[in-house]
């Protein structure tokens, strides 16, 4: 299996995603910020969608989809309105609409559309990885530059005010950062389930640990391990059985398996000792 | 920096959009001394408290901390939260919760150093806590986690801190622990403001006492300004006078 | 509560990697990769026993756009032959060429054919597929040479056939007065060229699956349509009937759908009466004579 280079490209890149998607859902957790991350895979489409089309390379289009997402997203959840999450929802959706809008225009609208929320990790190109390696690169650089203000002002932002940080500088720099791994991931596994890779293994390493740097090594190595076993999965039923498995559906499904069982664990173990006790 | 006054406040307002939200207020704090800020629920003291920070909108009079503008001042001004305000949650330590009062010495892109790590031990030792620095800080009991933010506040090397409602859901123990502390501090010349629903701490703990009620209704020693008139003006019905002469005012939920 | 993820962790690991799937090669036959599902039926028929047909997209699906699956990729590396359509009719294949490099002879069948403006559906004129089947058999040959004889002679029976097929239609198409054809989509150009049809409108207007009608469009056929007076209007296999229903029912004819439907971008599936391409042909033919007659 392991023979065959698309296959080879298609680890690479699970790998190198695993690296930036675990520790940036580690800081989505610890921000409680899912829903954003979220809502920023579909204001990022339309960004994508143009630059797919525009002929650019579909890294640019997402980057400066980024920016812009970033910008509106960041000055939006600052307003701080009863109606808060139904705005950023309105804005969710427009954008969404705006890009399918965008990509109905060309005649093979179905697949294009396909690509961009599903992806195709069997056919990565030498380009694709070396852009998600460079995202990784600049990603983990800033985690590591500004990690300990990221997570103070995660734990207490009223004693990080205090002490004369701007909140909103380093907000956006959080949204920036999601949607940098969206630009990393989306070629791949596609936006819509560039979400799982940020989301489940996070939410898997806090029941496994207390520590952030520990929860950030789990979730790492959570998708580097379901990926090769989704990746396997794909493989197998492909060849030996021809049944179709989507690989990047497979991963998720197995990352969601393995939360389903840890957390089914953790609530039994919590019962026994309440029992015990 | 030392022999600079720790807060000096003159005929301060603060408004939000043409709003007066607080005004009328004057006092100064000497180094080593211990204020109590009183009032009920939207009277000012959380303005107050940001007003000293630099944090929201001056609109008549000025406010100066160590000599300096507050904005200037803030790396020498620790705020301390109400601990229930926090996640308990949140994947953090105790030590992580009071290193963190290093952050501004140790400043961007860098990790804290040797020193800091000592000063941070040094901090937790000091309200008693060594034993629990690597538990996580939602594990401990309210008053241990009023202290462990106490304790950041010491790491940081403050000359003002500013305490928001420190004793709610607090323990006896920890809270004398807490006045213990503050003692020593105020001891080293730290100044202390303390926003406080408790008038028996402020008698028995503090130097100053300031009334607000959207407008300074007095300042001076906790016995002057805490006087039955005072309160009633402050704080209305919500006063009472016990048979043995304590005056109380009636609990709020928050 | 560490130990245990570990354990899982080993275990998906120890799972993926241990899995080393016996690789498909059936009996030793050369294998021979096509891209759709009418090049699939070409290969068989010059192939013969000689060698393994491997059709990538199945019969009903629609080629245009198709994501490959782990075993497409690792055949089409593998395989001793690829062919393709070509002229765009399966714009995945180049990115599947770069993920998965194919160490035989990648042929386009339809090199050599005149094209009609960047229409890929060429194999709907008999003389063209006579082009094809020969490249086809041109590169079997060269890629088998051993086996070259067999593939000659097939070829030859199969031309044989399709000169059969071409005048049996011309004969059947030769009464129509009503030559006016309105299909799904716009696959049948070089049928119509061919055979001295003329082509009114098709229900989607490109070559394309995918792209709505908008409500003007509708509007602007239907009114060809009625000034026209075609008679029918045919809906194809692998293609939703709905919007071909709408604007028959606008302008007033009937609708072939369902299995009288034409084939237009694919044969039909194993035991329909469009499994092969002489099948298909024939069965198109006679769903469009008789609507027309």
């Amino acid at each position: 299996m392991l023979s065959e280079p698309f296959m080879q490209r298609a680890l690479l890149e699970v790998l190198i995603l695993a690296v930036v998607s675990g520790c940036v859902g580690t800081l989505v957790l610890v921000r409680r910020h899912a829903f954003v991350a979220d809502a920023l895979t579909h204001t990022m489409f339309p960004g994508v969608a143009i630059a797919f089309f525009a002929g650019q390379s579909l890294f640019v289009g997402a980057l400066v989809a980024a920016v812009v997402s970033t910008v509106l997203l960041t000055l939006l959840s600052s307003v701080r309105r009863v109606d808060d999450d139904s705005v950023l929802a309105l804005l969710v959706a427009t954008f969404f609409a705006a890009g399918v809008v965008v990509v109905s225009r060309r005649a093979s609208f179905t697949s294009d559309l396909t690509s961009l929320l599903f992806g195709h990790l069997l056919t990565v190109d030498r380009s694709t990885i070396v852009q998600s390696a460079l995202v990784t690169v600049v990603v983990v650089g800033v985690l590591v530059l500004i990690g300990k203000e990221l997570v103070f002002r995660s734990f207490d932002p009223e004693a990080f005010r205090a002490l004369g940080y701007r909140l909103l500088l380093l907000d956006a720099m959080t949204d920036a950062l999601v949607a940098l791994v969206i630009v990393a991931a989306a070629r791949a596994i596609g936006t819509a389930l560039v979400v799982a890779l940020l989301v489940t293994p996070a939410a898997t390493a806090r029941l496994v640990s207390d520590r952030i740097p520990i929860i950030g090594l789990v979730s790492v190595g959570l998708i580097a391990a379901c990926g090769v076993a989704g990746l396997s999965l794909s493989y197998v039923a492909s060849v030996d059985h021809d049944v179709r498995v989507e690989p990047g559906a497979a991963i998720t499904v197995i990352l969601t398996l393995v939360f389903g069982v840890l957390a089914t664990t953790t609530l039994l173990t919590r019962h026994r000792r309440r029992i015990a006790a | 920096m030392t022999d600079a006054q720790p807060l000096c406040i003159d005929s301060l307002a603060v408004a939000y959009d043409r709003d007066p939200v607080l005004h009328g207020v004057s006092f100064d704090l000497s180094p080593g001394s211990s204020l109590a800020v009183v009032g009920p629920n939207g009277a000012g003291k959380s303005t107050l408290l940001r007003a000293i920070l630099g944090l929201v909108p001056v609109v008549h009079g000025s406010v100066s901390v160590l000599g300096l503008d507050p904005v200037a001042a803030r790396r020498h001004v620790a705020y301390v939260p109400q601990a229930d305000s926090l996640d308990p949650e949140f994947p953090i330590d105790a030590f992580g919760v009071v290193l963190q009062g290093r952050y501004r010495q140790v400043g961007w892109f860098r990790r804290p150093g040797r020193s800091d790590r000592a000063a941070a031990h040094a901090a937790l030792a000091e309200v008693g806590l060594s034993d629990r620095a690597r538990s996580r800080f939602g594990t401990l009991s309210g008053g241990q986690r009023q202290r462990v933010l106490l304790a950041r506040a010491i790491a940081q090397n403050a000359r003002l801190l500013l305490l928001d409602e420190p004793f709610n859901g607090v323990d006896a123990t920890s809270q004398q622990l807490l006045i213990d502390v503050m003692g020593r501090l105020r001891a080293n010349g730290v100044a202390i403001v303390i926003s406080t629903h408790d008038l028996a701490f402020a008698h028995l703990a503090c130097s100053e006492a300031c009334l607000i009620n959207g407008h300074m209704v007095g300042f001076g020693t906790p016995d002057e300004v805490l006087s039955s008139e005072h309160l009633a003006h402050a704080y209305g019905p919500a006063v009472h006078s016990l048979d043995n002469g304590t005056t109380v005012i009636a609990a709020h939920t928050h | 509560m560490v130990r245990t993820v570990a354990a899982l962790a080993a275990l998906l690991v120890l799972g993926a990697t241990g899995c080393s799937p016996a690789t498909k090669q059936g009996a030793g036959l050369p294998v021979i990769v096509a891209t759709s599902s009418q090049t699939a039926d070409f290969v068989r028929f010059i192939g013969g026993d000689a060698v393994k047909v491997y059709s990538v997209v199945k019969p009903g699906v629609d080629p245009h756009e198709y994501e490959p699956t782990p075993a497409d990729l690792t055949t089409i590396r593998t395989a001793a032959v690829v062919v393709t359509n070509g002229v765009g009719l399966e714009p995945w294949f180049a990115k599947v060429r770069a993920a998965s490099p194919p160490t035989g002879v990648v042929v386009i069948a339809s090199d050599g054919v005149v094209l009609r403006s960047g229409d890929p559906h060429v194999w709907h004129d008999p003389a063209n597929a006579k082009i094809m089947v020969t490249s086809i058999a041109a590169a079997l040959g060269k890629a088998l040479p051993d086996k070259n004889a067999t593939f000659t002679a097939n070829l030859t029976a199969y031309i044989a056939q399709l000169d059969q097929l071409d005048a049996d239609i011309t004969a059947q198409v030769a009464s129509l007065t009503n030559r006016k054809l309105v299909t799904n989509h716009d696959a049948f150009g070089y049928f119509i060229d061919r055979y001295g049809f003329e082509f009114v409108g098709a229900v989607i207007p490109s070559f394309d699956t995918a792209t709505e009608l908008s409500t003007k469009d509708v509007q602007v056929l239907v009114k060809k349509i009625r000034a026209l007076g075609v008679k029918a209007i045919f809906s194809e296999s692998s293609l939703p009937p709905k919007t071909a229903q709408a604007v028959a029912t606008e302008a007033g004819v009937k609708v072939i759908t369902g299995d009288d439907a034409l084939y237009g971008d694919s044969l039909g599936p194993a035991g329909s009466d469009g499994d092969t391409y002489l099948k298909m042909m024939r069965h198109n033919v006679r769903t469009i004579v008789t609507a027309l007659a």
